[in-house]
């Protein structure tokens, strides 16, 4: 999870700009609404975050705290 | 690990004449500074990037010095902090008392010269400074995400960090600054906003904005944010897609739009031909080259209240 910001010139290169490991992550933040505009919507956002998390952890979902 | 891209750009018209600006933003915390940000920021002065120049952008080097007590610091607002003092965070400085924060594990090993620029120092060898800047191989960038990609090769922005409390001895002439402009921090009423670097500042103290503040070098160009989903390459196989937004405006005139409710258009697909591509991979690259980055999935999920609040507010 993350949301790195570039800068692209009029001639193409991309700069890295910031790495947020913590992006904002409100229902209005710009990450939720990025990927709400790509066609995950926040909740599935979430679910994929908690589900990403359990996989991560080498859990299976219902066995999740969270 | 799937990838979205975002374009930020306000319905402000851009500027009649693109003149070198720094574009000055407020963070309202982390750990990416360190002490040696305090050098970075006489870099911003007059003196070191335009010489010639007598004034400078550091607040308190106007000011009357005078001897402090014992336990006693000076802030950069002029007031006067007793050492392990009570006080709001915001009024203590990040160096009172001497004590050093203890940085994450991954940036101790950053610090200790596993990353390309501290093994520089480490050896005493000069940094290389050709061409653009290159995370974790030019000075200004944090220890995260200065080595986060130190060995991928992506080029970035010059930003400094500034610190409450931070207040350079001399000013610092830092390569390359001179062409990129001098940055500037502005008053409150400015805040968020580009200034030109020509421009004699409203004020010069970090601590009249925030804790801490983030100095951007200006680019004159789109901005573009990707947003990252999962950090492993089982999450990307998953996933099985890239995916594309963009936030469409004109960037270079001010960054305040994109905190104003209904400043900023959400655009899809992309109107970049070019730079999506590079813009995913560069994202794909930097977020799973970064240390922190599963240190920050394990504190963003995690349950305990102090990581919750800490994610709240980042």
């Amino acid at each position: 999870m993350a949301r790195v910001d570039f800068f692209v010139r009029d001639d193409g290169e991309v700069l890295v700009n910031e790495l947020n490991t913590i992006p904002g992550f409100t229902a209005t933040s710009v990450y939720a609404k990025l990927f709400e505009a790509s066609g995950i919507a926040y909740a599935e956002l979430l679910d994929r975050l908690v589900a990403a998390r359990a996989r991560a952890a080498r859990a299976p979902l219902d066995a999740c705290s969270y | 690990m799937t990838i979205v891209v975002g374009q930020h750009v306000s319905s402000t018209p851009p500027p009649a004449t693109r003149e070198r600006r720094v574009r000055v933003a407020v963070l309202l915390g982390g750990r990416s500074s360190r002490a040696r940000d305090l050098a970075r920021l006489g870099a911003l002065g007059d003196r070191g990037a335009r010489p010639g120049r007598a004034t400078t952008t550091v607040t308190g080097r106007d000011r009357p010095r005078r001897p402090l007590g014992a336990r006693d610091t000076r802030l950069t607002d002029g007031s006067v902090a007793r050492r392990r003092c009570r006080c709001r965070p915001s009024k203590v400085p990040a160096t009172l008392g001497g004590r050093r924060r203890r940085l994450p594990g991954p940036a101790r090993a950053l610090r200790r010269g596993r990353d390309g620029a501290g093994a520089a120092r480490a050896r005493g060898r000069p940094l290389r400074r050709r061409g653009r800047a290159r995370l974790g191989a030019r000075d200004g960038q944090g220890p995260l995400q200065g080595g986060a990609c130190a060995t991928s090769g992506i080029p970035v922005t010059r930003n400094i960090t500034l610190r409450h409390g931070d207040e350079p001895r001399e000013p610092v002439r830092l390569p390359g600054l001179r062409q990129a402009g001098a940055a500037r921090l502005v008053g409150r009423d400015l805040e968020g906003r580009t200034t030109r670097t020509s421009s004699r500042p409203r004020s010069s103290s970090p601590s009249q904005h925030d804790e801490k503040v983030l100095v951007e070098e200006f680019v004159d160009g789109i901005e573009v944010e990707c947003g990252v989903l999962g950090n492993d390459a089982a999450d990307r196989v998953a996933a099985g897609r890239d995916r594309l937004a963009r936030f469409d405006a004109p960037t270079g005139t001010t960054t305040r739009p994109k905190y104003d409710e209904g400043g900023m258009d959400l655009v899809v697909p992309p109107r970049l031909v070019a730079g999506d591509d590079r813009a995913r991979a560069g994202a794909r690259r930097a977020a799973r080259s970064s240390p922190a980055s599963a240190r920050a999935w394990r504190a963003s999920t995690s349950s305990s209240a102090t990581t919750a609040r800490c994610s709240s507010t980042s």
